[in-house]
């Protein structure tokens, strides 16, 4: 039974979201302590799990992805109703009725601060709950469902088209330069942002035109997903405005940004500064990975990321844990954190590249290493021999 | 009519050799032909490059993904699949050059 719970933890977080950003004041950053010690604190706390459990039901596991979606739905709709200055749908009256907590009361004593935090706040849970959901599902390019409802989850963070570009360009190019999604040696994170993100978008805009070419079917039609998956987003920015206006739309607009953010920053632990040479296969060494607990419960052992790369098209309870692959620094959320600065960042990732060119290239892949150490602009990694 | 309940399995053939003769209807072809041991080339595993690509010379797949997005017009109108991306319906046959190949940025048009 607890091998299914295990992968049920987010959906809690979200509980917690929903019912701290309904509160108000500050409820809201209380909310988002708890995440930040849960998805810290944990993995510093409770260690690796490196168990691969066989399931009879995986059915139960797609339905808990699936969830995903109207979780999402009511947390952004619990932060328009923040902003709002009516009582859309009667939530604020309904939420009285039901608790005896003034919600209406506290919602116009929550402060300018506490809306800033909700925009750190939810770009997090939407970074985690949708994004993350969304890569696992827009995976199963033969579930039409699935592939779905992961396009709208991620349209939540502008990304619709990450279904493309990840699959068809980054599981095909990882670790390689052309790959937008894999930082090189010396770049920084907040550059990586920027850049992957335009690269990747215009990847996906190349590789949905070429398929529709092959299918001689006409570019500027419905049937370009790449179309149709910025539509997506642009179809609930509407649904934001009608329910918040401006302010709504403001905040959905920066919260989204922030989520695209936490995927890029995401894409640049799991790769950054490794080489591969182009056509050779994928293999386990060409990602960073780590079996901390909490994060590989929260994230679908997203953190099983050598395998996933080396059998993409694996559900993600069948990854295993490959301990002896190149690891991260520490669990999702800690080496996210690191990554934001980055002298720290490049110089704790040295001696990590260094024992991976020694122990993981290779040989062509090692003189790659020299050339991007070289190329990294960092006087510690040129002087690496 | 029971055959609707239990998975069947069928044979798959490469270049004309009978490989599996129990191959699941559940699992690609290019799984298939690993589980038997064959060197069957691949990279991705997600039908992205283009490695596994290979002829169906008769026989039924499903396909997991759009192969457009790896195989050009020409190639899909002559029968090429996606090995990792082609899950057989029925007896398959298929044709394979087995030694490894520079595939994925290959000029495919
Ligand atoms: S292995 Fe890459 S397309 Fe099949």
């Amino acid at each position: 039974m607890f091998k299914y719970l295990k992968f049920m933890s987010f959906h809690l977080m979200a509980l917690i979201a929903i019912v701290s950003i309904t509160l108000g004041e500050s409820y809201i950053s209380m909310g988002f302590a708890i995440w930040v010690a849960v998805y810290l604190g944990g993995d510093i706390l409770f260690g690796d799990d490196v168990h691969t459990p066989s399931y009879r039901f995986p059915a139960l596991l797609t339905w808990q992805l699936w969830l995903a979606l109207p979780l999402t739905v009511i947390l952004v709709f619990v932060c328009c109703w923040q902003f709002a200055s009516q009582d859309i749908g009667q939530y604020g009256a309904w939420i009285s009725s039901l608790t005896g907590y003034d919600a209406l009361q506290a919602r116009q004593n929550t402060s300018v601060f506490q809306y800033g935090v909700m925009v750190v706040y939810l770009g997090l849970v939407v970074g985690v709950m949708a994004t993350i959901t969304g890569h696992e599902l827009t995976h199963r390019t033969w579930d039409p469902v699935s592939l779905l409802i992961g396009r709208w989850l991620l349209a939540f963070s502008f990304d619709a088209n990450f279904a493309i570009e990840h699959v068809y360009g980054h599981h095909k190019y990882v670790s390689t330069l052309n790959d937008p999604a894999t930082a090189p040696r010396g770049r920084s994170v907040y550059a990586h942002i920027i850049i992957s993100t335009i690269k990747g978008n215009i990847s996906a805009w190349h590789i949905e035109q070429q398929r529709l070419v092959r299918k001689q079917l006409a570019v500027w039609r419905w049937h370009n997903k790449a179309l149709r998956g910025y539509a997506m987003s642009l179809a609930i920015m509407m649904w934001v405005f009608w329910l918040a206006g401006w302010q709504g739309l403001s905040f959905f607009v920066l919260m989204a940004l922030w989520a695209k953010a936490t995927l890029e920053i995401v894409n640049y632990m799991e790769h950054y500064g490794l080489v591969r040479e182009l056509n050779s296969p994928v293999k386990p060494h060409h990602s960073w990975n780590t079996n901390k607990r909490v994060s590989s419960w929260a994230m679908f052992n997203l953190t099983r990321h050598s395998h996933h790369h080396a059998q993409g098209q694996l559900p993600y309870h069948q990854l295993a844990p490959y301990p002896d692959a190149p690891q991260m620094i520490g669990g999702y959320l800690s080496t996210f954190v690191l990554t934001l600065i980055p002298p720290l960042w490049h110089r704790l990732m040295l001696p990590k590249l260094q024992h991976w060119d020694a122990h993981f290239a290779t040989p062509a892949e090692y003189h790659m290493a020299q050339q991007a150490n070289q190329k990294s602009k960092i006087a510690a990694y040129q002087a690496c021999k | 009519m029971l055959s609707m309940f239990t998975a069947k399995a069928v044979s798959l053939t490469i270049n004309d050799t009978l490989v599996v003769e129990q191959a699941s209807v559940k699992q690609t072809v290019l799984a298939s032909a690993l589980a038997a041991d064959i060197a069957f080339p691949h990279h991705c595993q997600v039908g992205s490059c283009g490695a596994c690509r290979c002829q169906l010379v008769s026989g039924e797949v499903k396909q997991l993904t759009d192969s457009a997005y790896v195989l050009s017009a020409k190639a899909i109108a002559q029968g090429m699949i996606l090995a990792c991306q082609s899950v057989p319906k029925s007896a398959v046959n298929i044709k394979v050059n087995l030694r490894q190949r520079q595939l994925a940025d290959e000029p495919q048009e």
